[in-house]
């Protein structure tokens, strides 16, 4: 106060307007901020609306169309077996990662195994032809980016590869773990959801009303089901990310090349991006080493905000909470591989070509 | 037969979630179970679907998904809102058919018309409907929210959270693209003075000269001849200022700012008008350079040779509407 009385009247006028000033862009702030919140919000959920509805609708047709024991005889017996084949299924069931959840909530009902459904649903979302060809297109070219230490990065064909069988390998793996760990799948699920069909009691609607009431009664069910997830999910996301920005991702990727694999699979935890759209994000990393690319293609896809919310529909916590760990575990340890394969090769790459313009310059 | 099952990991389920645990003891045919209710519970579920499919629609109806979504998701959107509306509608005239036909209790949102709880053969005495065995598939996703095992109640939570996207759409949310985006830090960053002019260049995009920037034969391709970029306006320096474009796949959340430096040539006396451009969609025209930053990567600018201030803020940088909100690939 003493200060202030001090001030001449014009120098308390300039020193009131500015602080008027920094008060109205500090607001002018806050509401572009929550502006690009509602943005990422509306978008993360109408773009997954649509296979959500899909999803919900396959899955009141699985409901009531395939015979429960059907699944059962053409399946394979083996557990092992079933594991691998769930891994590939989203090859033939092409579903991004929120559709796919409705759909193997009513294959788990129609009695496919618990670990098959895991392998298919951490599988399926990246093994797919739509997105291993978006992978691919992602990444052309960009073989000839050299990081800043002079190591180029990997182009299509290697980064779709070991997308692809980083994310088989994760999901059967967990599959198989989830197969010996829980051998009876009832404990492990939410209540109803591991009541398969039983053949005889169930008394199948005859007239078409009935059967159109049983269908659309599954497909609003399961859509509200999962559009409520997945809108608590979008606001997490989009919330988190008004904090975390491209630019800061990729600083702290620069500062700690290793740890950015850890880094990218909460990155991928946290935004939530459609498997589809995911490979264009990681491409624009240019900086980034390629295994820490690779981590966010692969955790990203099985296990982010609005899907954890999801799993709370099927899955318990016990399993949700062994998913979580099994996953993290071994797409960190095989980015690890990823990453001493890459910086073997890369080096031989980057001593090759310099031998060749050493030998280019010795030339006449 | 008498043990309480665990709750499961699922929100808690509120309001018209609890029927009355006695109810079947009262009535062990299910004719209490609240018919009423039951259809009005179905009847909101419907409505919510319908109004969430009903906005999607309006949204693309109205050309604001271009402002969430790429061009190659709009169809989706479309298919998937209008099936949802249908959906909804099926679902209200199969019930309001079945109800209409005395089938009422076969219409229920799990159709307790295909799968016994086999109350006619129990007294009731010592346990309540969960130890009944489910046997259609749709029963029991409810979790544990009341005695039944599962829930008929279209869950006033869950109608609040789902009318977060209807209530939005009607306060007419969101209304740009992103808004808080940060200009370059140009402070330090300094432009050739000795790049050869190498003529117009037309049609080259702010995509390819990003892609470009990453490439050294790419940069060599471009640097030195003029091209006219759009994007928004970002920055307060009358020399110097960051034109901003947006690169989107899928929709808004995985859209990556392109950012470009433009600077007028120091050589030239003309000043930018920033506090009228700023935050303006605008069309720059400039000759190309790439400026290596301090981490080793290098971004695009363009230099602007303007005669005097009328000339820089006319006809180097115009006022433009774009064909797109964002560069989609």
């Amino acid at each position: 106060m003493e200060y202030l009385g001090q001030m001449s009247d014009n120098e308390l006028r300039a020193a009131r307007f500015h602080r008027k000033r920094k008060k109205r862009m500090d607001d002018t702030e806050v509401l572009l901020k929550i502006k690009d919140f509602l943005l990422i919000f509306t978008s993360i959920f109408y773009e997954a609306l649509p296979f959500i509805v899909l999803g919900a609708l396959i899955a009141g047709m699985l409901e009531e169309f395939l015979p429960g024991s059907l699944l059962a005889r053409i399946f394979p017996k083996s557990a092992a077996i079933g594991v691998f084949t769930g891994g590939v299924l989203g090859l033939i069931f092409p579903m991004c990662e929120c559709g796919i959840i409705p759909i193997m909530r009513r294959l788990l009902r129609k009695g496919l195994p618990l670990s098959s459904c895991i392998a298919y649903l951490l599988a399926g979302p990246v093994i797919n032809p739509i997105v291993l060809f978006s992978t691919f297109m992602a990444f052309s070219g960009m073989e000839d980016t050299l990081l800043s230490d002079g190591r180029s990065q990997w182009g299509a064909i290697p980064m779709t590869l070991a997308r692809a069988v980083g994310a088989y390998l994760v999901a059967v793996g967990t599959g198989l773990l989830v197969h010996f760990l829980f051998p009876n799948p009832n404990q492990v699920l939410v209540q109803g959801v591991g009541d398969t069909q039983r053949e005889g009691s169930d008394i199948k609607p005859k007239d078409f009303w009935s059967r159109l009431d049983r269908i659309t009664g599954v497909a609003v069910h399961d859509f509200l089901d999962i559009a409520f997830f997945l809108t608590l999910g979008a606001l997490l996301s989009a919330g988190i990310r008004l904090f975390l920005t491209q630019d800061e991702i990729s600083a702290l990727s620069d500062t700690w090349p290793i740890l950015s694999i850890g880094l990218m699979m909460l990155v991928g935890f946290i935004l939530c991006l459609c498997s589809e759209a995911d490979a264009f994000v990681a491409a624009s990393f240019v900086k980034m080493i390629p295994a820490a690319k690779l981590s966010f293609l692969v955790f990203g896809p099985m296990m982010d905000l609005k899907l954890l919310l999801m799993y709370t529909r099927i899955f318990k916590p016990k399993l949700i909470t062994t998913i979580i760990i099994a996953v993290a575990i071994q797409v960190f340890m095989y980015m690890a591989i990823t990453h001493f394969v890459w910086w073997s090769t890369s080096t031989q790459t980057t001593t090759g070509q310099s031998q060749a313009v050493s030998d280019e310059r010795k030339q006449p | 037969m008498s043990e309480t099952p665990k709750p499961s990991f699922s929100l808690p389920m509120t309001g018209t979630d609890s029927v009355q645990p006695d109810h079947c003891a009262q009535d062990p045919v299910h004719s209490n179970h609240g018919h009423g209710q039951l259809q009005t519970e179905i009847l909101m579920q419907a409505i919510l679907c319908g109004c969430l499919g009903l906005v999607g629609v309006f949204l693309y109806w109205g050309k604001k998904v271009e402002i969430i979504l790429a061009t190659k998701f709009h169809l989706w959107l479309l298919a998937g809102s209008i099936t949802l509306v249908i959906l909804a509608f099926l679902r209200i005239i199969s019930v309001w058919r079945l109800t209409t036909a005395g089938k009422a209790m076969d219409a229920g949102c799990c159709n307790h018309g295909d799968h016994h709880h086999a109350h006619q053969n129990c007294d009731h005495p010592d346990h309540n409907h969960n130890d009944h065995a489910h046997e259609t598939p749709g029963c029991g996703d409810h979790g544990a929210g009341c005695d039944h095992g599962h829930s008929h109640a279209y869950e006033p939570v869950k109608a609040v959270v789902l009318m977060i996207p209807v209530g939005l759409f009607l306060l007419n949310l969101p209304n740009t693209s992103f808004a808080a985006v940060q200009a370059l830090d140009l402070n330090q960053v300094e432009i050739s003075s000795n790049v050869a002019d190498r003529g117009t260049e037309n049609n080259v995009s702010f995509l390819q000269l990003e892609r470009a920037a990453q490439r050294e034969e790419a940069r060599q391709l471009y640097e030195g001849k003029t091209v006219a970029l759009v994007g928004q306006f970002g920055g307060n320096d009358e020399k110097k200022f960051t034109l901003i474009r947006f690169k989107m796949n899928c929709c808004a959340a995985d859209a990556v700012p392109l950012k470009g430096a433009m600077f007028v040539d120091p050589k030239a006396p003309a000043k930018i008008d920033h506090k009228v451009w700023n935050k303006k969609w605008v069309k720059v025209r400039g000759q190309v350079q790439f400026i290596k930053m301090k981490d080793g990567t290098f971004i695009t600018a363009l230099v602007l040779r303007p005669k005097d201030d009328k000339d820089l803020n006319g006809d180097w940088i115009q006022e433009t509407i774009p064909d797109s909100i964002y560069l989609q690939n």
